[in-house]
């Protein structure tokens, strides 16, 4: 009985070895993933290399090099339900894919018009801040050359299956989010799916000529 | 500036809006922070008419032809006139060493600085601040109270219109006529029209590359950036809701199922 006893406990003993070799192996995986600040820091290499090579590149270099950075760095599945609110779930599953695609082009689109010639512009990390609802806030300010005062970039980022992603970005307090909300929401009443759809397809186009 | 040149048409169309409110109940699909909705759009075509039309044209040439140090220096010197209005607010909102801070930033500016077109105080330490009436209303807790587009002003609301006429009796500008002749006086306000609006380029651009319904896009805009100033930059985060998450729908209705306003995020802090 004895040596069961000491067989049971040296058992025990590498469970519990077993378990403290396992536990930190997933606390690195975890720990493996890049956090809220580190996401927020690829995008904008990633934005700062746009505006850098945006004349060797073109549109749609800056497109392509933006699509895989925004796809990595944001949740714009997440961006455009709520960007719709309780409207997206009165959407079929073909208009929610629809409206998604576009959502996602006109995202990168935007950098990519915005995002294409650099003269030393850079940015600079404030803090990182909790918020409700497990998402954090990563402040940013935007530094650019001459007198032009700096622009306030604040991210919010929540934990996702793939790691932090970006859900929300505020240029000096203003919203991008809330704006587009508050917009799609008034025409998707007013004119309709179709109408907000063509509008958005408008728009992409113009990222591309601005 | 904008607002002193037009501050008796100003008086007249706060003091109308004021009048058009009482009159248009919140229609179904009008969103709360906006009930005159219908009479703010129409003063908002009205001034993106006369904008387009004279003050754009005026502002990109002032832009594209003016050296940049010329420019600054212009918009220095409207900033300083300007600046005592900042000063009063610090006090008003009990930033009691920020409000001299910024007595001495006018000091600095309005002699080493020759009369405010070189930014002195700056280089000292002594930064520019940004606060106005309708700040301090919100720091002691007023509410926004609903939107309001003033006719050639640009977008404000109940709360901070009482701000425009004190911003323009705390403007020198105001007391140069009484001082300096008209021929002085109406150049130097026109040149500030023209300053102010240039400072808008950037924005206006932003405007018409990004919105679908420009209205709303200045609306919405106007009301965020308000509130970031009045939190002076860290305003309490608000998060979205995932509207596959049965428990937020509850309190947003769909467009075209109900007439009640949407659910916004919603702040901590009353006055906001």
């Amino acid at each position: 009985m004895r040596i069961l006893r000491s067989i049971k406990s040296l058992f025990q003993f590498q469970m519990v070895v077993l378990m403290l070799l396992v536990a930190p192996a997933s606390w690195a995986q975890t720990q493996g993933q890049p956090g809220p600040q580190e996401v927020v820091s690829h995008l904008q290499e990633t934005l700062i290399k746009s505006m850098r090579e945006g004349g060797k590149l073109g549109y749609r270099g800056r497109f392509e090099l933006l699509a895989k950075a925004v796809d990595q760095t944001h949740d714009l599945d997440f961006i455009a339900r709520t960007t719709l609110g309780a409207n997206w779930t009165q959407l079929s599953v073909e208009q929610q894919r629809i409206f998604t695609d576009v959502f996602r082009k006109l995202s990168i689109g935007t950098y990519a018009g915005w995002f294409k010639s650099h003269e030393g512009e850079r940015f600079e990390f404030i803090e990182q801040q909790a918020m409700p609802r497990d998402q954090v806030m990563v402040r940013t300010r935007f530094v650019q050359s001459g007198s032009e005062p700096p622009v306030r970039f604040d991210y919010v980022l929540r934990q996702t299956n793939d790691g932090w992603r970006i859900v929300n970005v505020l240029a000096d307090g203003v919203s991008d989010l809330a704006l587009k909300r508050v917009e799609y929401r008034a025409i998707l009443q007013r004119d309709g799916f179709q109408a907000l759809i063509d509008m958005l397809k408008d728009k992409i186009v113009q990222t591309e000529q601005d | 500036m904008t607002r002193e040149a037009t501050i008796g048409l100003l008086l007249a169309c706060a003091l109308s809006l004021s009048g058009c409110a009482t009159m248009h109940p919140a229609g179904p699909g009008t969103d709360p922070i906006d009930p005159n909705e219908e009479t703010n759009r129409k003063f908002y075509d009205f001034t993106d008419k006369i904008d387009r039309a004279v003050l754009a044209p005026v502002a990109d040439v002032y832009v594209k032809y003016v050296p940049n140090p010329m420019q600054r220096s212009i918009g220095n010197f409207y900033d300083n006139l300007a600046y005592p209005n900042v000063i009063l607010n610090a006090f008003l909102q009990g930033k009691v060493r920020q409000g001299f801070e910024d007595s001495l930033r006018f000091v600095v500016n309005s002699t080493i600085g020759l009369g405010g077109l070189f930014d002195m105080a700056g280089q000292m330490g002594l930064p520019q601040h940004d606060e106005d009436f309708g700040q301090t209303l919100g720091v002691w807790g007023v509410n926004t109270g609903s939107y309001l587009f003033v006719p050639l002003i640009g977008p404000s609301t109940y709360r901070d219109a009482p701000g425009i006429p004190v911003s323009v009796f705390s403007n020198l500008l105001f007391y140069a006529g009484s001082v300096a002749g008209t021929a002085f006086v109406a150049p130097v306000t026109i040149l500030s029209i023209i300053d102010k609006r240039a400072r808008l380029s950037g924005p206006m651009r932003i405007r018409d590359q990004a919105a679908l319904d420009p209205y709303l896009f200045v609306r919405e805009g106007y009301l965020q950036q308000r509130k970031h100033l009045i939190y002076d930059g860290r305003p309490p985060p608000e998060s979205y809701e995932d509207p596959s998450d049965d428990a937020s729908l509850q309190n947003e209705p769909a467009v075209g199922i109900s007439d009640k306003p949407s659910a916004k995020p919603t702040s901590s802090s009353p006055g906001i």
